[in-house]
Formats: structure tokens, C-alpha cells, sequence
């Protein structure tokens, strides 16, 4: 059950490039980061849009 | 043959201090111990090294301090190292780290050293990865069952319990992604607060200027209706009046004797205007304010002319009274009474100068004549008693003569004596009987007692008298000489005494002449009563006086007064008539000012300029807020293009809500198929595990079923050949521990790698003492497949396993110290 297998799997399943664009980037901060650097790049990001 | 761990290595790590090393046997080791004796923190040993993190030390306080590094270890420094070996070259793996401020900060090496090779850092674990053919990262839950796993899933909530087994069976890391990406609520209050400002700018904006429109369009009508035409609506309209009032103001300027008003540019902005016509507002206030500073002014210079008018011709008919006084009489007069009282001060002033110093010269006369003829009684008496000067010197030297001669005598006698007594001596010693001068027989013995005799009476009688008569004559010159010194001393008091005596008396003379022929307390009552007279005299005099220089000073006044104050009129009026003629002229002077006083007091030109400005005040406030209207209006275009920026903002978060919504869907499946893909694989070996830990005597199997999907939670299962039934509701914790045992066993053979071993925490926390039994049993039957490390602080588990197990190496871990637990092979 690799990390691979989980990545090809979600972006199969998404059709629109930027969702799976989106996908990409949240997996590698999570991957690298963790669940809190996650969550903090989605605040920001939400801060980004709504600023 | 695959890898085993032959021993583990460790110092400065959790709670051992002091290195320690445990050697492992290939099939079974067990470490018994109580609670806190340092079992976990050896598995955990095991478990950092491999992976450089321990998976339970997250957030809390494991954020506020290194709970890797012992605390009590000098060097701050904590290691670790395994010894793997298989039928290779020996490998070693040995991570170390040094104290940091939280748990999951700074840096921990691995060192890896196969055979004499060795590898550091990134290196090393990709090594050690392809040697142990294991994803490092997936060690814990395929190697270690943490005994905090198996409490979750035997007392969590379902949904806990279900976190518990994806991370038995490596699905946990996708379950938390997609959870951490549930932030809809996040999204939701930011398109709450944009569609907030969106609507606060449509209402604060545009509303806004929607409402200035209709208000100004009202005041227009108003104004309208009050007869103003559109014309005067206008800014052109206003400037021209405004600067017909400015210019009204400059020339009334120089008739309120103002100070010239600067003449500003009015320009055609309603703000600029309303800064006019309050400038003007103020210089139209000012020429007021100086109207009626001048009519007071006038008005008060009328009052004073009336006033002295009336004093001058009071003044004018008392000197006309006052006509027969002449001063110059009343002058001389004055001065022959300042004379008189002149001498009759002199006069008094001297008698008062006598009474004061007569009775000190009369008691110094009579004083100094007192002494003198005391001195001369008493010398009088002295030569009475011891004769003139001349008679005393004579006694003395008489006296002087005698004292001599009986000094002389005395003398001689005392020779005598002083032959006799040697005479006496002599003849005592030698006791002759012959005179050594005529050298006739002597009766020595009768010599010497007549001697004796007469040294013993005759000489010292004479001697005496003789003593006697001396001390007389020393007594009589010694009071002659008290007489002489006296005599000099009186004679000298005398001399002294009488000049004293006579300047006394010529001093009295002088104050009262032939005063021994008058009485002097007469002469005192005499100069009392002249200075009586006197007095009297000078107190008439002076109320003379004083009532002459009254008169004389009101009649000066008067004169002075009126001529001040002619001058004064005679300056107000320019002229330089008197008395009728001059209040005639001062009464035409009252009459000019009159007039002037009444031109000022007329305010109809400030009064008809203030209206004019006054009737712009209304035009200037409709042309102010037609002004704001304006700009509100240029503003609209910038105010839309904010707004649709929000919009699009609004878009674009609630695109990225759909995507996440999207990612997470997609995620959650995943999770499902890769949840179900796993157990279902595993399926048969959980049931192989179940069963050998005694399961349940009719429920032999056992099976893990979705029971929701977003977010996914698993049911526990029991199912004979007919029905199944829910595990955590029929079934006892044993037989959940037993089932969850099962899951991990499966798991991990299935993903052994070259290194199979398996790690259990505390596996029978909950179990029975037949499931404990049953639990040995299987971990018996596990070597040599897999290698297994059981940690418990039971003890009928450590009997059993004991029991069944063939090659186990046994530890007692007891006694925790800051140094660390003690350790002893059983």
C-alpha cells in the first residue's frame, strides 16, 4: 500500500487537471510536513483567496 | 536465512542512563517488569533507531521538552544500537541524538555499518531499506504493536477504533490527509466575512448615494418653493454674491476705522465657497462689533463733556463767591504765626532742656563738695594727731637713729657672749688649772660655773631689753611711715577734688546765675509753669493757623480746578473762550457727537449685508452636499470593481471547497478499497490468529466489515455458519484483544521483509487466564518464522510463556533509579 498507489489512484479518480493539481501539492506539504503543516498551508491558502 | 536482532544497545535514552545492553534470542524474548520499570522504553529503543521517531510522542507536552534524551544523562546525549545479524556480514544500526527543546525537533543521525562498510544519514536508510527489504516508515504498525494501539482499539469509540486498526494495517496516514483536508467550516466564515464586506459596501456605498441623490433632490425642491430660482442654485450665483457682500465690507471697513480686510479669490467649489462665507461671516461680525465700539466711544466722550460742563459752571459761580479773599494777607499773616510759633517752640524746647539737666549738676556739684570737705576734715585730724609732714619726717629719722644704736649694742653683747661660751668650752676640755695668758692658778671648775652664770643671766637679760627696745622703735616708725603715706594720699584727694569742685559750680552758674542765693525748687516751679504758657500760646496759634491755611487752600483749588478744566474744555472745543462763552461752545460740541452717535447707531448697511450672506447659507449647503453627491458618484465605478474582486474571491474559495470536496471523496474511497482490499487479504490469516487465541466456541469466525463510509468506520464481527454478530457488544474485552491481536499478527507476517519480527507492548492487558495461556501458545509456534520481543508486567503471562516456549531469553527489569532500571536474566 504504497503512497504511489494511493497518489494514482486519487488523481484517476479526479477529472478537472486543477483538482488533481491541488491534490499533488496538499500531498507532498502533508507528506513532508505532516497533519499540522497541512493544515496551516490550508489557512493560508484560504487566507490568500479570501485577502 | 533472514535477519535478526542479536542485541540492543542503548544509553542516555528515556529512562536509562547508564548503558545497558540485552542481548535477544532469535526466537522469543520476554522482559517482565511493573509498570514504569523501562519495558516500552526499551521497545521503543528498538523502534527509534529503525525509524528515528517514536509514533506516540506527538503534540502536548512532548512539544514542550526532548523526551528522547534522558534527563539525569551528563553528556545529553542519547544512543542506541542493534546488532543485526544473518548469514551475511554483521550489521549495525546506531542512531543518536542530543538534548533538544522538543521531542520531534533536531537532528538524529543513523550510522549503518555493514561488515567494516559504513554509511551515514539519507544513505544509510535507503540501505538499510533494500537490505531489510521494509519501508522504514511502515515499521510501527507492521513490527510493533504499541500497547496504547491495542488499548485504543479495545476501549475507544468505534471511530477511534477504527483510526486504531488503519494503523495496524497502514491505512492511517490516508485517513488523516483526507480528514486535515475538512476545512469547509474554514472556507464557509471566509465567504461569510466576503459576502459580509460585499454587503456592507452595497449598503454603505451605493445605498448611500442613493440617499444623497434623494435628499438632495428634496432641498432643491424646498428651495424652489421658497421662490429661488435654479439660476441661484448655482456655484456661479453664489461666488457673484459673495463678492458684492465682500466688497460691502471693505468699505465699511474704513468708515468703522477697521483694519483693511484681505480681499481673497473666491473660487466656484462649494467647499471653497463655504470657507468664504465664513471668512466673510467673521469680517461682517468685526465691522459690528467696531459700530458699536465707536457709538460707546462717542456716547462716553459726550457723557464727559456734559459732566465737566456742568462742574466748570459750578465751579465759575463758587469763585464768584469767593471774591473778596485775599490771599496775599492771609500769606503774610501766615508766616508771622509760622515765626511766633518758631520762638515759642525754641523757648520751650530750651526750659525743658533745663528741668532735665539741673538735678544732675546740682547732685554733681554737691557730690564734689561732699568729698572735698571729707578729705580735709580727715587731714585736718591727721596732722592733729602726728604733726605736719615736716615734724613726722623728723620722728622718723629720730626713730632710725635709736634703732642703730641698739642694734650696736646688741651686737656687742652678743660678742661677748659668744667669747664667754668658747671660753667655757675650752676649759671644759682642758680642764686647766693655769690661765694661759698670766699663768696664775685658776679654780677651773669655778671659772667655768661663774661664766656660765653670767653668760645665763646678766648677757641674756641685756640681750632681751635690748630686743624689747627694738622692737618698740620698729613699731613707732612703721605707724609714722602709715601717717606719711596717709598724709601724701588726702593731700593728693585734695588737689584733685577741689578743680572738681569749682567746674560744678561755675557749670550750675551757668544754668541758674547766683544759684547758692536761690531757692532751686522755685527756680523748678517757675520754668513748669512758663512752659504751660507757652503751650497755650502755640496751640492758639496753630488753630490760627490751620483755619487760615484751610481757607486759603480751598481758595487755591477752586482756582486750580477751574483753570484745569478750562484748559480741558477749551482743547475739547478748540477754542480759547471763558466762562459763557465757553460752555456756549462746549454745548455746540455736545450736539456734533449727538449726531455722529446716532449715524452709528444705525446698523441697517451690516444688517442688509448679513442678510445677503444669510440667504447663501441654505444655497451653500444644497451646493455642498450636490458637490458630495458627485464624488460619492465618481466613486461608484471603483466600488463596483471592489465588489466584483469579492465575487471573484468568493468563486474562487468556493472552487477550492468543491476540490477539496473532490480530493477528499476520492481519498475516502480509496481508503475504503485499500481498508477492505487489506482485511480481505488478510482475512484468513486474522481467523488463523483468532482462533488459535480462543476466539469464541461457536462465533469461530471473525471478520472486519464498512460500516460508514465518509469517514469510514469498520465493525468488528463474529460469525458462525449461520449469524454473525457485533464483537464490542456481545463479546468480552479478551476477545477483542484477541481480535486485535489477530489483525496485527496477520499484518505483520505478511509484510516481514527480510526482518520478521514481531513486537507486542503488553499484548494480554484485558485476557483471561485461558486466553493468556492460548496467547503463549501461539507466540511458541512463531519462531523461527518470526523473531518475537513480548513486553508484560503480568505475571501468569511470564509463566506461560515460560512454560511454552523452548528457546526464550527471559529479563526482569526492576528497581528504576535516575540511573536506570536494574536488569537480570531469569
Amino acid at each position: 500500500m504504497s503512497e504511489s498507489i494511493f497518489q494514482r489512484y486519487v488523481k484517476e479518480k479526479l477529472p478537472r487537471e486543477d483538482d488533481r493539481q491541488l491534490f499533488e501539492e496538499l500531498y507532498k506539504v502533508y507528506i513532508e510536513g505532516g497533519e499540522e503543516d497541512l493544515a496551516k498551508y490550508l489557512k493560508d491558502l484560504i487566507a490568500k483567496l479570501e485577502a | 536465512m533472514p535477519f535478526r536482532i542479536r542485541s540492543i544497545r542503548l544509553q542516555g535514552f528515556r529512562g536509562f542512563d547508564k548503558p545497558e545492553e540485552i542481548a535477544l534470542s532469535d526466537d522469543v524474548t520476554l522482559l517482565y517488569g511493573e509498570n514504569g520499570s523501562g519495558k516500552s522504553s526499551l521497545l521503543q529503543a528498538i523502534e527509534w533507531a529503525m525509524t528515528g521517531s517514536i509514533p506516540y510522542m506527538k503534540g502536548g507536552d512532548f512539544t514542550r521538552e526532548d523526551a528522547i534524551v534522558n534527563l539525569f544523562t551528563k553528556s545529553k546525549r542519547a544512543a542506541v544500537e542493534l546488532s543485526l545479524q544473518n548469514e551475511g556480514a554483521p550489521v549495525t544500526i546506531r542512531r543518536t541524538r542530543k538534548m533538544g527543546t522538543r521531542t520531534s525537533a533536531g537532528k538524529q543521525p543513523l550510522e549503518l555499518k555493514i561488515g567494516d562498510k559504513a554509511l551515514t544519514e539519507d544513505e544509510a536508510e535507503a540501505k538499510l531499506e533494500q537490505i531489510l527489504n521494509i519501508s522504514l516508515k511502515e515499521f510501527p504498525q507492521n513490527k510493533y504493536l504499541h500497547q496504547e494501539t491495542l488499548r485504543d482499539i479495545l476501549q475507544a469509540k468505534p471511530e477511534e477504533r477504527t483510526q486504531a486498526i488503519d494503523k495496524l494495517i497502514g491505512t492511517y496516514e490516508v485517513r488523516e490527509f483526507t480528514r486535515t483536508l475538512d476545512a469547509d467550516t474554514q472556507i464557509g466564515k471566509a465567504i461569510k466575512r466576503i459576502t459580509d464586506t460585499v454587503e456592507a459596501l452595497q449598503r454603505d456605498k451605493v445605498q448611500f448615494l442613493l440617499n444623497l441623490k434623494r435628499n438632495l433632490e428634496e432641498i432643491k425642491k424646498k428651495l424652489l418653493e421658497k421662490g429661488l430660482s435654479e439660476d441661484e442654485l448655482t456655484l456661479s450665483s453664489t461666488v457673484n454674491i459673495l463678492r458684492e457682500v465682500q466688497a460691502g465690507a471693505a468699505e465699511l471697513a474704513e468708515t468703522y476705522r477697521v483694519k483693511t480686510f484681505k480681499q481673497t479669490t473666491i473660487a466656484p467649489a462649494a467647499q471653497s465657497l463655504s470657507d468664504t462665507y465664513k471668512a466673510i461671516s467673521d469680517q461682517i461680525a468685526i465691522l459690528d462689533r467696531a459700530r458699536l465700539e465707536l457709538m460707546n466711544k462717542i456716547n462716553i466722550q459726550k457723557s464727559l463733556l456734559q459732566k465737566d460742563s456742568a462742574r466748570y459752571r459750578e465751579l465759575c459761580a463758587r469763585f464768584e463767591g469767593m471774591s473778596n479773599i485775599d490771599s496775599a494777607a492771609i500769606s503774610s499773616k501766615l508766616n508771622e504765626i509760622v515765626e511766633e510759633l518758631g520762638d515759642i517752640g525754641a523757648k520751650i524746647k530750651e526750659n525743658r532742656l533745663k528741668l532735665g539737666i539741673l538735678p544732675q549738676r546740682r547732685t554733681k556739684f554737691e557730690n564734689a563738695k561732699s568729698s572735698l570737705e571729707k578729705e580735709r576734715k580727715e587731714l585736718s585730724e591727721l596732722v592733729e594727731r602726728y604733726g605736719s609732714l615736716e615734724e613726722i619726717t623728723v620722728k622718723i629719722q629720730e626713730g632710725e637713729k635709736k634703732l642703730k644704736e641698739a642694734e650696736n649694742e646688741l651686737e656687742k653683747i652678743s660678742g661677748q657672749q659668744r667669747l664667754i661660751t668658747l671660753a667655757i668650752e675650752h676649759l671644759e676640755a682642758t680642764k686647766e688649772k693655769t690661765c694661759p695668758v698670766c699663768s696664775q692658778g685658776i679654780d677651773n671648775e669655778s671659772l667655768v660655773s661663774e661664766l656660765k652664770s653670767k653668760i645665763g643671766d646678766d648677757l641674756k637679760k641685756t640681750i632681751n631689753n635690748l630686743r624689747d627696745l627694738e622692737k618698740g622703735i620698729k613699731r613707732e616708725r612703721a605707724e609714722f611711715d602709715d601717717a606719711l603715706r596717709e598724709h601724701k594720699r588726702l593731700k593728693e584727694a585734695i588737689s584733685r577734688l577741689e578743680p572738681e569742685v569749682a567746674k560744678a559750680f561755675e557749670e550750675l552758674s551757668i544754668l541758674v546765675p547766683g544759684f547758692e542765693q536761690l531757692d532751686l525748687e522755685e527756680v523748678v516751679k517757675n520754668w513748669d509753669s512758663e512752659i504751660i504758657q507757652l503751650s497755650r500760646k502755640e496751640a492758639e496759634l496753630r488753630s490760627e493757623e490751620s483755619s487760615l491755611g484751610d481757607t486759603l487752600k480751598r481758595f487755591i483749588e477752586l482756582v486750580e480746578e477751574l483753570k484745569g478744566l478750562q484748559t480741558k474744555l477749551q482743547k475739547d472745543t478748540s477754542s480759547t473762550f471763558k466762562g459763557s462763552a465757553l460752555l456756549e461752545k462746549v454745548g455746540e460740541l455736545i450736539a456734533d457727537l449727538e449726531t455722529k452717535a446716532e449715524e452709528y447707531r444705525d446698523s441697517s448697511i451690516v444688517d442688509s449685508l448679513k442678510g445677503k450672506l444669510d440667504s447663501q447659507s441654505n444655497i451653500l449647503s444644497f451646493l455642498r452636499d450636490e458637490e458630495r453627491t458627485e464624488a460619492a458618484e465618481k466613486e461608484l465605478p471603483t466600488i463596483k470593481n471592489q465588489i466584483e474582486g469579492l465575487e471573484a474571491r468568493k468563486i474562487s474559495l468556493q472552487a477550492l471547497a468543491s476540490s477539496l470536496q473532490s480530493i477528499r471523496q476520492a481519498a475516502t474511497q480509496y481508503e475504503k478499497e485499500a481498508s477492505i482490499t487489506q482485511l480481505k487479504r488478510l482475512e484468513e490469516s486474522i481467523n488463523d490468529y483468532y482462533i488459535r487465541i480462543q476466539g469464541h466456541p461457536h462465533f469461530t469466525r471473525f471478520r472486519v466489515d464498512i460500516e460508514r463510509e465518509d469517514p469510514l468506520i469498520f465493525s468488528f464481527k463474529a460469525a458462525s455458519e449461520q449469524e454473525d454478530t457485533y464483537i464490542p457488544t456481545r463479546f468480552s474485552t479478551a476477545q477483542l484483544n484477541a481480535a486485535a491481536l489477530s489483525i496485527f499478527m496477520s499484518n505483520s507476517s505478511q509484510q516481514a521483509g527480510e526482518l520478521p519480527i514481531m513486537i507486542l507492548d503488553d499484548p494480554t492487558q484485558n485476557m483471561d487466564t485461558a486466553h493468556k495461556e492460548a496467547f503463549a501458545k501461539l507466540v511458541a509456534s512463531i519462531p523461527p518464522k518470526h523473531q518475537v520481543i513480548v513486553a508484560t508486567e503480568d505475571d501468569e503471562t511470564r509463566r506461560f510463556l515460560i512454560q511454552y516456549c523452548k528457546e526464550i531469553k527471559s529479563y526482569e527489569l526492576a528497581s528504576w533509579t535516575t540511573e536506570g532500571p536494574t536488569i537480570k536474566a531469569t
